[in-house]
Protein backbone atom coordinates (compact mmCIF):
# COMPACT_ATOMS: atom_id res chain seq x y z
CA UNK A 1 0.00 0.00 0.00
CA UNK A 2 2.61 2.76 0.84
CA UNK A 3 4.18 1.84 -2.52
CA UNK A 4 1.16 2.35 -4.52
CA UNK A 5 0.66 6.11 -2.58
CA UNK A 6 4.63 6.83 -3.62
CA UNK A 7 3.85 6.17 -6.93
CA UNK A 8 0.65 8.06 -7.29
CA UNK A 9 1.93 10.83 -5.22
CA UNK A 10 5.05 10.91 -7.80
CA UNK A 11 5.54 12.82 -10.95
CA UNK A 12 7.40 11.27 -13.73
CA UNK A 13 10.47 13.23 -13.50
CA UNK A 14 10.62 12.01 -9.66
CA UNK A 15 10.92 7.93 -10.40
CA UNK A 16 14.04 6.61 -11.45
CA UNK A 17 13.78 4.25 -14.91
CA UNK A 18 14.54 1.16 -12.40
CA UNK A 19 11.89 2.79 -9.82
CA UNK A 20 9.62 2.78 -11.94
CA UNK A 21 10.56 -1.14 -13.48
CA UNK A 22 10.87 -2.22 -10.29
CA UNK A 23 7.16 -0.93 -9.09
CA UNK A 24 5.86 -2.30 -12.15
CA UNK A 25 6.76 -5.76 -11.45
CA UNK A 26 5.51 -5.45 -8.05
CA UNK A 27 2.55 -5.57 -10.17
CA UNK A 28 1.45 -1.54 -9.25
CA UNK A 29 -1.23 -0.70 -11.63
CA UNK A 30 -0.35 2.96 -10.97
CA UNK A 31 3.17 2.54 -12.06
CA UNK A 32 2.09 0.67 -14.80
CA UNK A 33 -0.44 3.24 -15.89
CA UNK A 34 2.93 5.79 -15.53
CA UNK A 35 4.95 3.58 -18.05
CA UNK A 36 2.29 3.40 -20.75
CA UNK A 37 1.34 7.19 -20.22
CA UNK A 38 5.15 8.15 -20.96
CA UNK A 39 6.30 5.93 -23.73
CA UNK A 40 3.50 5.66 -25.30
CA UNK A 41 4.33 8.17 -27.65
CA UNK A 42 7.45 6.84 -28.16
CA UNK A 43 6.46 3.09 -29.05
CA UNK A 44 3.27 4.78 -31.22
CA UNK A 45 6.25 6.60 -32.98
CA UNK A 46 8.47 3.58 -33.95
CA UNK A 47 5.51 1.48 -35.04
CA UNK A 48 4.32 4.59 -37.52
CA UNK A 49 8.14 5.11 -38.52
CA UNK A 50 8.58 1.35 -39.47
CA UNK A 51 5.41 0.44 -40.88
CA UNK A 52 3.84 3.30 -41.75
CA UNK A 53 0.13 4.48 -41.37
CA UNK A 54 -2.11 1.46 -40.87
CA UNK A 55 -5.35 -0.01 -39.99
CA UNK A 56 -3.85 -2.54 -37.46
CA UNK A 57 -2.00 0.73 -35.29
CA UNK A 58 -3.44 -0.15 -32.51
CA UNK A 59 -3.71 -3.73 -32.37
CA UNK A 60 0.10 -3.05 -32.72
CA UNK A 61 0.55 -0.94 -29.98
CA UNK A 62 -1.40 -2.83 -27.48
CA UNK A 63 0.78 -6.02 -28.87
CA UNK A 64 4.18 -3.86 -28.20
CA UNK A 65 3.27 -2.64 -24.50
CA UNK A 66 2.29 -6.49 -23.54
CA UNK A 67 5.50 -7.34 -25.12
CA UNK A 68 7.17 -4.88 -23.04
CA UNK A 69 5.13 -5.43 -19.12
CA UNK A 70 5.96 -9.14 -19.80
CA UNK A 71 9.75 -8.73 -20.39
CA UNK A 72 9.97 -6.48 -17.77
CA UNK A 73 11.54 -8.69 -15.81
CA UNK A 74 14.03 -9.25 -18.29
CA UNK A 75 15.56 -5.46 -18.07
CA UNK A 76 18.66 -5.62 -16.69
CA UNK A 77 19.42 -1.86 -16.26
CA UNK A 78 22.15 -2.18 -18.70
CA UNK A 79 20.99 -0.41 -21.59
CA UNK A 80 18.81 3.00 -21.11
CA UNK A 81 14.83 1.42 -20.91
CA UNK A 82 13.88 3.68 -23.74
CA UNK A 83 16.28 1.39 -25.58
CA UNK A 84 15.00 -1.75 -24.69
CA UNK A 85 11.81 -0.76 -24.84
CA UNK A 86 12.52 -0.21 -28.61
CA UNK A 87 13.97 -3.36 -29.03
CA UNK A 88 10.27 -5.06 -27.69
CA UNK A 89 8.71 -2.27 -30.32
CA UNK A 90 11.07 -3.25 -33.23
CA UNK A 91 10.22 -7.16 -32.35
CA UNK A 92 6.30 -6.54 -32.94
CA UNK A 93 6.99 -4.96 -35.67
CA UNK A 94 9.38 -7.33 -37.47
CA UNK A 95 6.81 -9.77 -36.40
CA UNK A 96 3.94 -8.15 -38.37
CA UNK A 97 6.16 -7.92 -41.36
CA UNK A 98 7.72 -11.13 -41.56
CA UNK A 99 4.33 -12.42 -41.56
CA UNK A 100 2.46 -13.48 -44.71
CA UNK A 101 2.81 -10.46 -46.83
CA UNK A 102 0.23 -8.28 -46.29
CA UNK A 103 -1.71 -6.11 -48.43
CA UNK A 104 -0.74 -2.55 -46.85
CA UNK A 105 -4.04 -1.03 -45.19
CA UNK A 106 -3.65 2.32 -45.78
CA UNK A 107 -5.81 5.12 -43.10
CA UNK A 108 -6.50 8.17 -44.59
CA UNK A 109 -3.39 10.61 -44.35
CA UNK A 110 -3.33 12.96 -42.13
CA UNK A 111 -1.97 16.67 -43.52
CA UNK A 112 1.59 17.45 -42.81
CA UNK A 113 1.96 19.60 -39.66
CA UNK A 114 4.06 22.13 -41.34
CA UNK A 115 2.30 25.45 -41.52
CA UNK A 116 4.83 27.44 -43.88
CA UNK A 117 4.68 24.51 -46.75
CA UNK A 118 2.45 25.49 -49.41
CA UNK A 119 0.08 23.35 -50.85
CA UNK A 120 2.33 22.33 -53.46
CA UNK A 121 4.94 21.41 -50.86
CA UNK A 122 2.58 19.53 -48.94
CA UNK A 123 1.13 17.33 -52.05
CA UNK A 124 4.49 16.60 -52.95
CA UNK A 125 5.32 15.45 -49.13
CA UNK A 126 2.57 13.49 -49.23
CA UNK A 127 2.81 11.59 -52.00
CA UNK A 128 6.59 10.98 -51.53
CA UNK A 129 6.23 9.65 -48.33
CA UNK A 130 2.84 7.18 -49.71
CA UNK A 131 5.86 6.14 -52.49
CA UNK A 132 8.38 5.72 -49.74
CA UNK A 133 6.48 3.13 -47.71
CA UNK A 134 5.29 1.28 -51.06
CA UNK A 135 9.01 0.75 -51.84
CA UNK A 136 9.84 -0.36 -47.77
CA UNK A 137 7.09 -2.75 -48.64
CA UNK A 138 9.26 -4.43 -50.92
CA UNK A 139 12.17 -4.50 -48.51
CA UNK A 140 13.17 -7.45 -46.05
CA UNK A 141 12.05 -6.61 -42.57
CA UNK A 142 15.61 -6.09 -41.47
CA UNK A 143 16.46 -4.12 -44.42
CA UNK A 144 13.80 -1.65 -43.57
CA UNK A 145 13.88 -1.68 -39.94
CA UNK A 146 17.54 -0.22 -40.31
CA UNK A 147 16.83 2.11 -42.95
CA UNK A 148 13.60 3.52 -40.99
CA UNK A 149 15.88 3.77 -38.06
CA UNK A 150 18.93 5.07 -39.47
CA UNK A 151 17.91 6.86 -42.20
CA UNK A 152 13.82 8.17 -41.14
CA UNK A 153 14.82 8.74 -37.96
CA UNK A 154 18.01 9.69 -37.86
CA UNK A 155 19.23 7.13 -35.29
CA UNK A 156 23.01 6.31 -34.57
CA UNK A 157 24.05 3.13 -35.90
CA UNK A 158 25.48 2.00 -33.11
CA UNK A 159 21.55 2.57 -31.36
CA UNK A 160 20.29 1.02 -34.66
CA UNK A 161 22.56 -1.77 -34.38
CA UNK A 162 21.54 -1.96 -30.12
CA UNK A 163 17.91 -2.31 -31.32
CA UNK A 164 17.64 -4.57 -33.52
CA UNK A 165 20.48 -6.96 -31.56
CA UNK A 166 22.52 -7.35 -34.47
CA UNK A 167 26.49 -5.79 -34.90
CA UNK A 168 26.48 -2.37 -36.38
CA UNK A 169 28.56 -4.26 -39.54
CA UNK A 170 25.21 -6.09 -40.45
CA UNK A 171 23.78 -3.12 -39.80
CA UNK A 172 25.62 -0.87 -42.12
CA UNK A 173 24.92 -3.08 -44.55
CA UNK A 174 21.19 -2.94 -44.29
CA UNK A 175 21.40 0.21 -44.39
CA UNK A 176 23.32 0.43 -47.36
CA UNK A 177 21.80 -1.95 -49.33
CA UNK A 178 18.18 -0.68 -48.23
CA UNK A 179 19.28 2.92 -49.26
CA UNK A 180 20.64 1.76 -52.40
CA UNK A 181 17.68 -0.18 -53.41
CA UNK A 182 14.98 2.97 -52.34
CA UNK A 183 17.06 4.91 -54.85
CA UNK A 184 17.68 2.72 -57.58
CA UNK A 185 13.57 2.36 -57.54
CA UNK A 186 12.81 5.79 -56.62
CA UNK A 187 14.71 7.10 -59.44
CA UNK A 188 13.07 4.73 -61.84
CA UNK A 189 9.36 4.79 -60.21
CA UNK A 190 8.26 7.22 -58.17
CA UNK A 191 9.01 10.60 -59.25
CA UNK A 192 7.78 12.42 -56.05
CA UNK A 193 10.03 10.71 -53.91
CA UNK A 194 13.24 10.93 -56.24
CA UNK A 195 12.72 14.65 -55.92
CA UNK A 196 12.54 14.63 -52.12
CA UNK A 197 15.27 12.40 -51.62
CA UNK A 198 17.46 14.61 -53.76
CA UNK A 199 16.56 17.90 -51.89
CA UNK A 200 17.71 15.87 -48.91
CA UNK A 201 16.53 17.87 -45.44
CA UNK A 202 18.17 20.50 -46.74
CA UNK B 1 14.03 13.21 -44.24
CA UNK B 2 12.40 16.12 -42.97
CA UNK B 3 9.98 16.54 -45.30
CA UNK B 4 8.23 13.12 -44.10
CA UNK B 5 4.71 13.67 -43.00
CA UNK B 6 4.48 13.36 -39.20
CA UNK B 7 3.26 10.71 -37.13
CA UNK B 8 -0.31 10.92 -36.81
CA UNK B 9 -1.30 10.60 -32.90
CA UNK B 10 -3.67 7.94 -32.03
CA UNK B 11 -6.79 9.52 -30.51
CA UNK B 12 -7.42 9.93 -26.32
CA UNK B 13 -9.71 7.42 -27.18
CA UNK B 14 -8.03 4.93 -28.80
CA UNK B 15 -5.01 4.90 -26.51
CA UNK B 16 -7.75 4.74 -23.43
CA UNK B 17 -8.80 1.25 -25.57
CA UNK B 18 -4.72 0.31 -25.74
CA UNK B 19 -4.27 0.68 -21.99
CA UNK B 20 -7.43 -0.72 -20.72
CA UNK B 21 -6.69 -3.84 -22.92
CA UNK B 22 -3.09 -3.80 -22.30
CA UNK B 23 -3.56 -3.81 -17.94
CA UNK B 24 -6.32 -6.16 -18.10
CA UNK B 25 -4.06 -8.89 -19.96
CA UNK B 26 -0.98 -8.00 -17.77
CA UNK B 27 -3.11 -8.17 -14.39
CA UNK B 28 -0.57 -10.39 -12.20
CA UNK B 29 1.07 -11.32 -14.81
CA UNK B 30 3.65 -9.51 -15.11
CA UNK B 31 7.46 -11.18 -14.13
CA UNK B 32 8.76 -11.38 -11.04
CA UNK B 33 11.42 -8.36 -10.15
CA UNK B 34 14.40 -10.25 -10.33
CA UNK B 35 16.20 -7.11 -8.95
CA UNK B 36 14.27 -6.49 -5.77
CA UNK B 37 17.14 -5.70 -3.23
CA UNK B 38 15.92 -9.06 -0.93
CA UNK B 39 16.55 -11.39 -3.79
CA UNK B 40 19.30 -10.07 -4.35
CA UNK B 41 20.99 -10.20 -1.13
CA UNK B 42 19.69 -13.76 -0.95
CA UNK B 43 22.01 -14.41 -4.13
CA UNK B 44 25.16 -12.31 -3.00
CA UNK B 45 24.97 -15.20 -0.21
CA UNK B 46 24.77 -18.19 -2.84
CA UNK B 47 28.95 -18.24 -4.17
CA UNK B 48 30.47 -18.00 -0.54
CA UNK B 49 27.27 -21.12 0.26
CA UNK B 50 28.65 -22.54 -3.20
CA UNK B 51 32.34 -22.12 -2.49
CA UNK B 52 31.59 -23.81 1.19
CA UNK B 53 29.62 -26.41 -0.29
CA UNK B 54 31.85 -27.63 -3.13
CA UNK B 55 35.07 -27.55 -0.38
CA UNK B 56 32.93 -30.19 2.11
CA UNK B 57 31.07 -32.19 -0.36
CA UNK B 58 33.12 -35.99 -1.22
CA UNK B 59 33.71 -35.96 -4.54
CA UNK B 60 31.76 -39.32 -5.04
CA UNK B 61 28.91 -37.37 -4.35
CA UNK B 62 26.74 -36.03 -7.14
CA UNK B 63 25.28 -32.40 -6.76
CA UNK B 64 21.54 -33.07 -7.41
CA UNK B 65 20.06 -29.59 -8.12
CA UNK B 66 23.42 -28.14 -8.67
CA UNK B 67 24.27 -24.46 -7.36
CA UNK B 68 22.99 -21.26 -8.99
CA UNK B 69 25.23 -18.27 -8.93
CA UNK B 70 23.91 -14.58 -9.60
CA UNK B 71 26.25 -11.90 -10.05
CA UNK B 72 24.97 -8.37 -10.37
CA UNK B 73 27.94 -5.33 -10.34
CA UNK B 74 31.16 -7.47 -9.13
CA UNK B 75 32.65 -10.99 -9.86
CA UNK B 76 31.54 -13.73 -7.31
CA UNK B 77 34.65 -16.07 -7.27
CA UNK B 78 34.35 -19.83 -6.41
CA UNK B 79 36.71 -22.06 -5.89
CA UNK B 80 36.15 -25.87 -7.15
CA UNK B 81 38.58 -28.55 -6.19
CA UNK B 82 41.49 -26.70 -7.17
CA UNK B 83 39.74 -24.86 -9.84
CA UNK B 84 38.81 -21.21 -9.60
CA UNK B 85 35.93 -20.18 -11.63
CA UNK B 86 35.28 -16.07 -11.70
CA UNK B 87 31.92 -15.63 -12.75
CA UNK B 88 31.85 -11.85 -14.34
CA UNK B 89 29.46 -9.13 -13.50
CA UNK B 90 25.51 -9.64 -14.36
CA UNK B 91 25.98 -12.97 -15.23
CA UNK B 92 23.94 -16.05 -13.77
CA UNK B 93 25.75 -19.62 -13.96
CA UNK B 94 24.90 -22.90 -12.81
CA UNK B 95 27.71 -25.42 -11.38
CA UNK B 96 27.04 -28.99 -10.91
CA UNK B 97 29.07 -32.32 -9.54
CA UNK B 98 28.49 -34.82 -12.29
CA UNK B 99 29.74 -38.58 -12.30
CA UNK B 100 32.42 -37.21 -15.02
CA UNK B 101 33.57 -34.08 -13.51
CA UNK B 102 32.43 -30.95 -12.79
CA UNK B 103 29.86 -29.05 -15.48
CA UNK B 104 29.52 -24.64 -15.33
CA UNK B 105 25.82 -24.07 -17.53
CA UNK B 106 26.63 -20.18 -18.17
CA UNK B 107 22.86 -18.92 -18.80
CA UNK B 108 24.18 -15.51 -19.35
CA UNK B 109 27.28 -12.87 -18.80
CA UNK B 110 31.27 -14.29 -18.47
CA UNK B 111 32.90 -17.09 -16.56
CA UNK B 112 37.01 -16.71 -16.15
CA UNK B 113 38.05 -20.08 -15.05
CA UNK B 114 41.32 -21.41 -13.96
CA UNK B 115 41.17 -24.99 -13.72
CA UNK B 116 43.83 -27.19 -12.24
CA UNK B 117 45.17 -30.34 -13.73
CA UNK B 118 42.90 -32.73 -14.31
CA UNK B 119 42.74 -36.61 -12.97
CA UNK B 120 42.37 -39.21 -15.95
CA UNK B 121 38.42 -39.26 -16.74
CA UNK B 122 37.50 -36.60 -14.52
CA UNK B 123 36.35 -33.11 -16.78
CA UNK B 124 35.62 -29.99 -16.45
CA UNK B 125 32.79 -29.08 -18.89
CA UNK B 126 31.21 -25.02 -19.87
CA UNK B 127 28.10 -24.98 -21.30
CA UNK B 128 27.09 -21.62 -22.82
CA UNK B 129 24.31 -22.40 -25.06
CA UNK B 130 24.98 -24.30 -27.90
CA UNK B 131 28.71 -24.22 -27.43
CA UNK B 132 30.79 -26.60 -25.10
CA UNK B 133 34.26 -26.45 -23.56
CA UNK B 134 35.84 -29.28 -22.14
CA UNK B 135 39.27 -29.02 -20.78
CA UNK B 136 41.45 -30.71 -18.56
CA UNK B 137 43.33 -27.75 -17.44
CA UNK B 138 43.91 -24.38 -18.67
CA UNK B 139 42.96 -21.06 -18.39
CA UNK B 140 39.71 -19.41 -20.66
CA UNK B 141 37.25 -17.30 -20.67
CA UNK B 142 34.11 -18.02 -21.90
CA UNK B 143 31.39 -15.42 -22.62
CA UNK B 144 27.61 -14.96 -23.82
CA UNK B 145 25.64 -12.46 -25.08
CA UNK B 146 24.53 -11.86 -28.99
CA UNK B 147 27.56 -14.22 -29.60
CA UNK B 148 29.64 -16.72 -28.08
CA UNK B 149 33.32 -16.02 -27.34
CA UNK B 150 36.46 -17.75 -26.02
CA UNK B 151 39.67 -16.42 -24.89
CA UNK B 152 42.52 -18.24 -24.01
CA UNK B 153 45.17 -16.75 -21.39
CA UNK B 154 46.97 -20.38 -21.06
CA UNK B 155 46.66 -23.83 -22.54
CA UNK B 156 45.18 -25.02 -26.28
CA UNK B 157 41.78 -25.52 -27.02
CA UNK B 158 40.20 -26.94 -29.87
CA UNK B 159 36.73 -24.87 -31.14
CA UNK B 160 34.55 -26.82 -33.71
CA UNK B 161 31.77 -25.06 -35.16
CA UNK B 162 30.00 -26.09 -38.01
CA UNK B 163 32.10 -28.37 -38.41
CA UNK B 164 35.11 -26.11 -39.19
CA UNK B 165 37.76 -26.32 -36.14
CA UNK B 166 40.03 -23.79 -34.87
CA UNK B 167 42.72 -24.69 -32.74
CA UNK B 168 43.25 -21.45 -30.25
CA UNK B 169 46.48 -20.92 -27.95
CA UNK B 170 47.36 -18.51 -25.67
CA UNK B 171 45.74 -15.15 -26.48
CA UNK B 172 44.02 -16.37 -29.54
CA UNK B 173 39.98 -15.23 -29.39
CA UNK B 174 37.15 -16.78 -30.97
CA UNK B 175 33.75 -16.03 -31.35
CA UNK B 176 30.82 -17.32 -33.09
CA UNK B 177 28.67 -15.11 -35.62
CA UNK B 178 25.84 -12.92 -34.53
CA UNK B 179 23.36 -15.77 -34.74
CA UNK B 180 25.29 -18.32 -32.80
CA UNK B 181 25.02 -21.44 -33.86
CA UNK B 182 26.38 -24.52 -32.11
CA UNK B 183 29.81 -25.43 -31.29
CA UNK B 184 31.73 -27.73 -29.23
CA UNK B 185 35.34 -26.82 -28.25
CA UNK B 186 37.22 -29.25 -26.38
CA UNK B 187 40.85 -28.96 -24.67
CA UNK B 188 43.87 -31.21 -24.97
CA UNK B 189 45.85 -31.89 -22.28
CA UNK B 190 47.26 -29.20 -20.44
CA UNK B 191 50.89 -29.13 -20.83
CA UNK B 192 51.76 -28.66 -24.68
CA UNK B 193 54.93 -29.21 -25.86
CA UNK B 194 56.12 -27.64 -29.03
CA UNK B 195 56.30 -31.35 -30.72
CA UNK B 196 53.09 -31.73 -29.11
CA UNK B 197 51.34 -28.61 -30.62
CA UNK B 198 53.03 -28.70 -34.18
CA UNK B 199 51.55 -32.15 -34.09
CA UNK B 200 48.51 -30.85 -33.13
CA UNK B 201 48.31 -28.03 -36.16
CA UNK B 202 49.68 -30.46 -38.65
CA UNK B 203 45.98 -32.54 -38.21
CA UNK B 204 43.84 -32.44 -41.44
CA UNK B 205 41.03 -30.70 -39.45
CA UNK B 206 43.04 -28.59 -37.22
CA UNK B 207 43.15 -24.55 -38.75
CA UNK B 208 45.86 -22.62 -36.71
CA UNK B 209 43.53 -19.45 -37.19
CA UNK B 210 40.07 -18.57 -35.81
CA UNK B 211 37.60 -19.44 -38.70
CA UNK B 212 35.28 -16.52 -39.64
CA UNK B 213 31.78 -16.96 -41.55
CA UNK B 214 31.72 -16.03 -45.25
CA UNK B 215 29.34 -13.69 -44.29
CA UNK B 216 31.04 -12.17 -41.26
CA UNK B 217 33.65 -11.50 -44.13
CA UNK B 218 31.34 -10.07 -46.56
CA UNK B 219 29.82 -7.68 -44.02
CA UNK B 220 33.36 -6.63 -43.25
CA UNK B 221 34.34 -5.77 -46.59
CA UNK B 222 31.21 -4.03 -47.10
CA UNK B 223 32.40 -2.07 -44.45
CA UNK B 224 35.97 -1.26 -45.66
CA UNK B 225 35.11 -0.20 -49.33
CA UNK B 226 34.91 3.64 -48.18
CA UNK B 227 38.15 3.48 -45.88
CA UNK B 228 40.27 0.89 -47.43
CA UNK B 229 38.80 -0.25 -51.18
CA UNK B 230 41.59 -2.27 -51.55
CA UNK B 231 41.37 -4.66 -48.89
CA UNK B 232 37.79 -4.30 -49.15
CA UNK B 233 38.27 -6.16 -52.81
CA UNK B 234 40.97 -8.63 -51.86
CA UNK B 235 38.37 -10.00 -49.41
CA UNK B 236 35.80 -9.83 -52.07
CA UNK B 237 37.59 -11.46 -54.43
CA UNK B 238 38.84 -14.42 -51.65
CA UNK B 239 35.24 -14.91 -51.12
CA UNK B 240 34.49 -15.26 -54.58
CA UNK B 241 37.39 -17.88 -54.71
CA UNK B 242 35.40 -19.91 -52.18
CA UNK B 243 31.93 -19.73 -54.25
CA UNK B 244 28.76 -20.40 -52.51
CA UNK B 245 26.23 -17.90 -51.87
CA UNK B 246 28.68 -14.99 -50.35
CA UNK B 247 30.78 -15.69 -53.15
CA UNK B 248 28.02 -14.78 -55.38
CA UNK B 249 27.50 -11.91 -53.39
CA UNK B 250 31.02 -10.47 -53.26
CA UNK B 251 31.56 -10.79 -57.03
CA UNK B 252 29.02 -8.55 -57.79
CA UNK B 253 29.82 -6.31 -54.96
CA UNK B 254 33.77 -6.54 -56.29
CA UNK B 255 32.60 -5.30 -59.79
CA UNK B 256 29.89 -2.99 -58.54
CA UNK B 257 33.33 -1.56 -56.10
CA UNK B 258 35.78 -1.25 -59.08
CA UNK B 259 33.52 0.72 -61.03
CA UNK B 260 32.54 3.21 -58.18
CA UNK B 261 36.42 3.63 -57.60
CA UNK B 262 37.09 4.15 -61.66
CA UNK B 263 38.55 0.88 -62.85
CA UNK B 264 35.84 0.44 -64.90
CA UNK B 265 37.46 -2.14 -67.52
CA UNK B 266 37.98 -4.18 -64.24
CA UNK B 267 34.26 -3.76 -62.80
CA UNK B 268 32.59 -4.76 -66.19
CA UNK B 269 34.42 -7.51 -66.13
CA UNK B 270 33.44 -8.96 -62.81
CA UNK B 271 29.97 -7.95 -63.89
CA UNK B 272 29.39 -9.90 -66.83
CA UNK B 273 31.32 -12.61 -65.67
CA UNK B 274 28.60 -12.33 -62.22
CA UNK B 275 25.68 -11.97 -65.04
CA UNK B 276 27.06 -14.78 -67.04
CA UNK B 277 27.48 -17.34 -63.79
CA UNK B 278 24.47 -16.37 -62.18
CA UNK B 279 21.57 -15.21 -64.66
CA UNK B 280 18.70 -15.53 -62.21
CA UNK B 281 20.75 -14.41 -59.41
CA UNK B 282 19.61 -11.89 -57.01
CA UNK B 283 21.74 -9.04 -58.01
CA UNK B 284 21.84 -9.63 -61.95
CA UNK B 285 19.26 -6.96 -62.52
CA UNK B 286 21.38 -4.49 -60.91
CA UNK B 287 24.48 -5.87 -62.78
CA UNK B 288 23.33 -5.53 -65.97
CA UNK B 289 22.10 -2.01 -65.06
CA UNK B 290 25.15 -1.00 -63.63
CA UNK B 291 26.78 -2.62 -67.79
CA UNK B 292 24.36 -0.45 -69.55
CA UNK B 293 24.91 2.60 -67.72
CA UNK B 294 28.87 2.70 -67.33
CA UNK B 295 30.68 3.47 -70.51
CA UNK B 296 33.55 1.29 -71.63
Amino acid sequence: MQDVHLVKSASHETLTDAELVARCLANDTAAQRMLFARERRRVHATLHRILGSNAHMEDLAQEAFLQIFRSLGTWRGEAKLSTWMDRCTVRVAYRFLSQKKRAPVLESVSEPASKTSSVEDRALAREATRQLYRLLDALAPNKRIAFVLHVVEGRSMAEVASVMGATQIATKVRVFRARHEIERRAKAECPALSQMLEQGDA
Amino acid sequence: MKWLEPVEPLSEARWARVEKKVLDAIDGDVAPAPTSRKKWIALAIVPVAVAAAFALWPKTVREPEGARIVTTDATSRVEIDQSVLDVGPSSAATVTHEPTGVVVKLDRGRVECEVAPRKPGESFIVLAGGVRVRVVGTHFVVARGEETSVDVQRGTVEVTSSGVVATLHAGDHWSTPPVASAATIEAPPPAVSTAERASAESRPRATSAPEISPQREFELAASLEKSDPDRAAATYEKLVKRGGSWGENALYAEGRLEIDRGRVARGRQLLQTYVAQHPQGANAQDARALLERVPF
